[in-house]
């Protein structure tokens, strides 16, 4: 064993017993990430269900009845019938409903005898996504219903042109599978910088760092050592994520292993060699915090696609998203994990990840050799 | 032999200011010295370049003549370095801890175990192995600094402070430590301290100010230049001040450092005679001339000037009546997370009184000096400031208490006069009363010039002033002061402690807190506090009675560690 080689294990051991005897480092490592995918996975849904909507109904007939009937029906809508016009508007304004549907003295004769019923819907535009889907639900549940009274009086039963739409790759359309693989991406770009930005923050604040520094060690073997260490703790973060989604939460996993664990495994190093940056460049441990937040969490949750579709970005803002990590590993495991090897996909993406990761760890490297001389 | 350390014309700046400026000296082999200088002052920058941690920009450092740039792999195999700080993990045990530097320094295992067996016993360690660095105490903890240091038998040893919070007793222990390691080991030490007593015990030592070397040579050769300058002058316990503020105004009288029976004279010339027919021979136990002595006349014969003590007359607290103390404490005990850290502690501090705390840095003396200044509640015993119980009235009482924790100004970006209003504002006197209080602070305290100026940008010793006002501007009965010599220069500890004698003349008790032997010296009584020093079970702090009824007239190293030395004895027996 060369010298070099023993010192590299010696530093990786130290680095394993700290963690395994610091509780707080073991709980955000492991523990965090899998509470915050729990929580993030049935907690936050792009889907809007059981929005609570009113409907006003001024005169009830079968007609009405047979219309508020399609709405009461609905999965989407909770609805709730009304007959006091304040009442009902006064809910919409307080946002006790989401939307309220009109239906008043003109409807139901209009509708049979004129074949335009005139229906007011009212939505509350605060959320602008429910009230796209408000909206064009309630316009759809008209004009559905609204074409069967037609064709019932007119024609009988006939058969229409009809669509049959089908889904790939998320059949179920639950937002869920498509939003878990973005939190993983999101939670690492958070857990592993702070990881690393921390601890190398807090040796400069013991001083620890200058009495290893003084010895053979040299500054970029005492990086790499944590650099390596903290590769296994944040693949093992990464591993558990994983685990949890496809037998707990229920995501499919269509792909294979392989992409995946190359995939953890840059991105992990992105992420801690992103840490070990912010630690060279800060002070102090509160200053290496603050520059992981803005550097790790919100280019993640903003530049990843995880929430916002980057193709409707400008186009310099997609540029701006090719140097964000979480980017590449988004998409690999949305693939991986909903589509299967798409290496159409997956190779562009491991490429880009791994041309980041490349240079995230040459940084370090340089950045060190600047700043110790 | 080579010399251990040779320095030219070293240079370094930061940010465009030199930190060190064409520093020269040259440290014989296996010799034991020192570099003190007040904070700012080089001292950590300097040792990091010759540890080769940090570049000079001019000049150049070798060690037993290897270049630290151009061979710094080979110098790097033969010193070992304790930076400043724990320096440990706190997470690893004594024996992981020290491993880890074996490793790194190539210590190959099969001779380890010897070397390990040695060190541990070089520094006192060997029942501790295995316990965790986050549970010794302070001592402890500087004792494996320094063991991981001499994992591989270095032969230059470079310590940044090793000694900085510890009680005389252990830094004189150390000290002791560092004498064996020079005399029998071979290994040349280079250390950093802000404490002259430390430095006085060391072959050499290197002075520096604004980076810049004021001396550099031995400590009795420094003394003794200083010798011929100084004078001690007999005094009475009640006329010391005044007699004091009267010589401090003569011509060719550089500083007077008041004791309880004498006063100790610096003059700028040999041959200069004191005005005073009182005049006694030195050297007398107190009087012998100290190194910080000589110092003050190095950076009076470069002319840096010290600030005029000041006469506080209008700015004197309400007399009490009379026979009534300033703080009583009376068996005060308290613990923090259920570990007993202050216990049976007794004290009164008579008005115009000044009283030493002396002892670590640690848990248990914030946990006393938080107690005392109603940040804690005790879970026994009585303190009463200025007569009134901090207990039942708590507001009134810390009415009557200044708190000093630091000598610097407390709000940098204020100036003085904006500090010293927003400190009234916070009291009890009414605006008119307030207004004029501050003015006559002000004046008296020299600040009157620089009342508008941002306080930051003042001088230490100015700095030092504002924090005194703003301490005295309710008119305390009780002043309390943490560490006040420590990071200061020279001149302004003096001027600490001129001012201090001031305030105490003006009738306010003083409580010091502290860990220089000095500092114990110039106090009228001392109050000896021992907090844990080993792993275990959490010891309570202790009050040496004999010492505090005792006058210190010779509290000097020696005895200050003797009673150490008997409090432990009578602990570990009782």
């Amino acid at each position: 064993m060369t010298p070099r080689q023993r010192r590299m294990i010696a530093l990786i051991a130290k680095e394993a017993r700290q963690t395994a005897r610091n509780r707080t480092a073991l709980g955000v490592a492991l523990a965090g990430p899998i509470v915050l995918l729990l929580l993030f996975a049935y907690g936050v849904s792009l889907e809007t269900e059981r929005v609570p909507l009113g409907i006003f109904v001024e005169h009830s007939t079968p007609d009405t009845r047979d219309l508020a009937g399609a709405f009461y029906n609905a999965h989407y809508f909770h609805a709730v019938i009304m007959d006091n016009r304040r009442v009902a508007l006064d809910k919409l304004a307080t946002g006790e409903v989401g939307g309220l549907i009109v239906l008043d003295e003109d409807f139901a004769r209009a509708a049979v005898a004129e074949g335009n019923a005139p229906v007011q819907v009212l939505v509350d535009g605060t959320d602008a996504r429910i009230a796209r889907q408000v909206s064009n639900y309630a316009e759809g549940a008209v004009a559905t219903w609204l074409a069967q009274r037609t064709l019932a009086g007119r024609i009988g039963s006939a058969n229409s042109v009809g669509s049959a739409p089908r889904v790939w790759f998320n059949s179920e359309i639950k937002s869920r599978y498509f939003l878990v693989p973005g939190i993983i991406g999101l939670l690492m770009a958070v857990i592993g910088p702070l990881l690393s930005a921390l601890m190398v923050a807090r040796e400069r604040e013991q001083g620890t760092m200058d009495s290893i520094l003084a010895t053979p060690a040299s500054p970029r073997e005492f990086m790499y050592a944590k650099l390596i260490f903290y590769m296994s703790l944040g693949v093992a973060a990464m591993t558990l994520m994983l685990l949890v989604s496809v037998y707990v939460i229920g995501v499919p996993f269509r792909g294979t292993l392989r992409p995946l664990v190359m995939a953890t495994m840059l991105f992990v190093a992105c992420n801690l060699a992103l840490g070990l940056l912010i630690s060279i460049t800060s002070r102090n441990q509160l200053a290496a915090v603050q520059l992981t937040l803005t550097t790790g969490f919100l280019p993640a949750y903003m530049l990843s696609g995880f929430l916002f579709d980057l193709r409707n970005a400008p186009a310099p803002i997609q540029w701006l998203s090719l140097i964000v990590p979480s980017r590449y590993v988004v998409s690999i495991l949305q693939t991986t994990l909903l589509v299967g090897d798409e290496w159409r996909i997956l190779l562009p993406d491991l490429g880009g990840l791994a041309l980041l990761a490349i240079a995230l760890v040459a940084g370090v490297g340089l950045l060190l050799r600047r700043r110790m001389s | 032999m080579t010399d251990a350390i040779i320095s030219t014309g070293l240079v370094k700046r930061v940010g465009g200011a030199a930190v060190i400026d064409q520093v020269d000296f040259t440290m014989p082999s296996g010799e034991l010295w020192s570099v003190i200088a007040p904070r700012g002052g080089g001292r950590t920058t300097l040792i990091r370049l010759i540890a080769g941690l940090t570049r000079p920009d001019a000049g150049a450092i070798r060690i037993f003549g290897r270049d630290t740039v151009r061979e710094a792999t080979a110098v790097q195999d033969i010193i070992g370095y304790v930076p400043q700080g724990v320096g440990s993990y706190d997470t690893l045990t004594v024996g992981e801890n020290f491993k880890l530097h074996a490793d790194l320094r190539g210590v190959t295992p099969d001779i380890c175990p010897a070397r390990w067996r040695h060190v541990l016993g070089l520094s006192g360690l060997t029942h501790l192995t295995d316990h965790r660095a986050a549970d010794l105490s302070l001592f402890a903890r500087r004792r494996l600094a320094l063991a991981c240091a001499l994992a591989a038998m270095p032969r230059l040893l470079l310590l940044d402070e090793l000694t900085a919070g510890l009680d005389p007793a252990s830094r004189m222990e150390m000290l002791d430590v560092l004498r064996r390691l020079a005399g029998d080991e071979k290994i040349s030490i280079f250390m950093s301290t802000t404490y002259t007593d430390e430095a006085e015990r060391c072959d050499g030592v290197v002075f520096l100010t604004d980076g810049r070397r004021v001396a550099c040579g031995a400590p009795r050769e420094l003394t003794a230049l200083a010798a011929r300058r100084m004078r001690a002058v007999a005094v009475t316990a009640a006329d010391r001040h005044a007699t004091a503020a009267w010589l401090r105004g003569q011509d060719g009288v550089i500083d007077v450092e008041v004791q309880r029976t004498c006063l100790k004279v610096i003059t700028d010339h040999p041959d200069r005679e004191v005005p005073s027919q009182l005049t006694v021979a030195l050297p007398s136990a107190t009087t012998a001339p100290r190194l910080d002595d000589a110092f003050v006349c190095l950076l009076h014969d470069r002319g840096v000037a010290m600030l005029a003590a000041p006469v506080l007359h209008a700015t004197a607290p309400p007399r009490p009546p009379s026979g009534a103390s300033v703080l009583e404490v009376r068996g005060l005990a308290a613990r923090r997370h259920r570990r007993v850290l202050v216990h049976g502690i007794g004290l009164t501090i008579a008005p115009g009184e000044i009283v030493g705390l002396i002892g670590p840095d640690g848990p248990g003396r914030d946990l006393l000096i938080r107690l005392l200044c109603g940040l804690e509640r005790p879970s026994a015993g009585v303190i009463t400031i200025g007569g009134i119980d901090l207990g039942n009235d708590r507001r009134r009482a810390l009415a009557r208490l200044a708190h000093i924790d630091s000598a610097a100004s407390p709000y940098p970006d204020l100036a003085p006069v904006q500090i010293l209003q927003f400190f009234a504002s916070a009291g009890s006197l009414r605006r008119a009363e307030r207004e004029s209080r501050i003015g006559s602070l002000l004046t008296e305290l020299g600040l009157k010039d620089v009342a508008a100026v941002p306080s930051g940008s003042l001088s230490t010793a100015l700095q030092w002033r504002v924090a005194l006002a703003a301490a005295l501007v309710n008119a305390p009965a009780l002043m309390l002061l943490a560490a006040p010599r420590a990071h200061l220069d020279p001149l302004t500890r003096r001027l600490v402690w001129s001012d201090v004698g001031a305030v105490a003349a003006a009738g306010t008790g003083v409580l010091i807190a502290s860990q220089a032997t000095e500092d114990a010296e110039l106090c009228d009584r001392v109050l000896l506090l021992d907090f844990d020093r080993i792993a275990g079970p959490a010891l309570p702090a202790k009050v040496a009675e004999t010492a505090v009824q005792k006058r210190p007239g010779s509290a000097t190293l020696a005895a200050l560690s003797a009673l150490f030395a008997r409090l432990r004895q009578g602990r570990s027996a009782g």
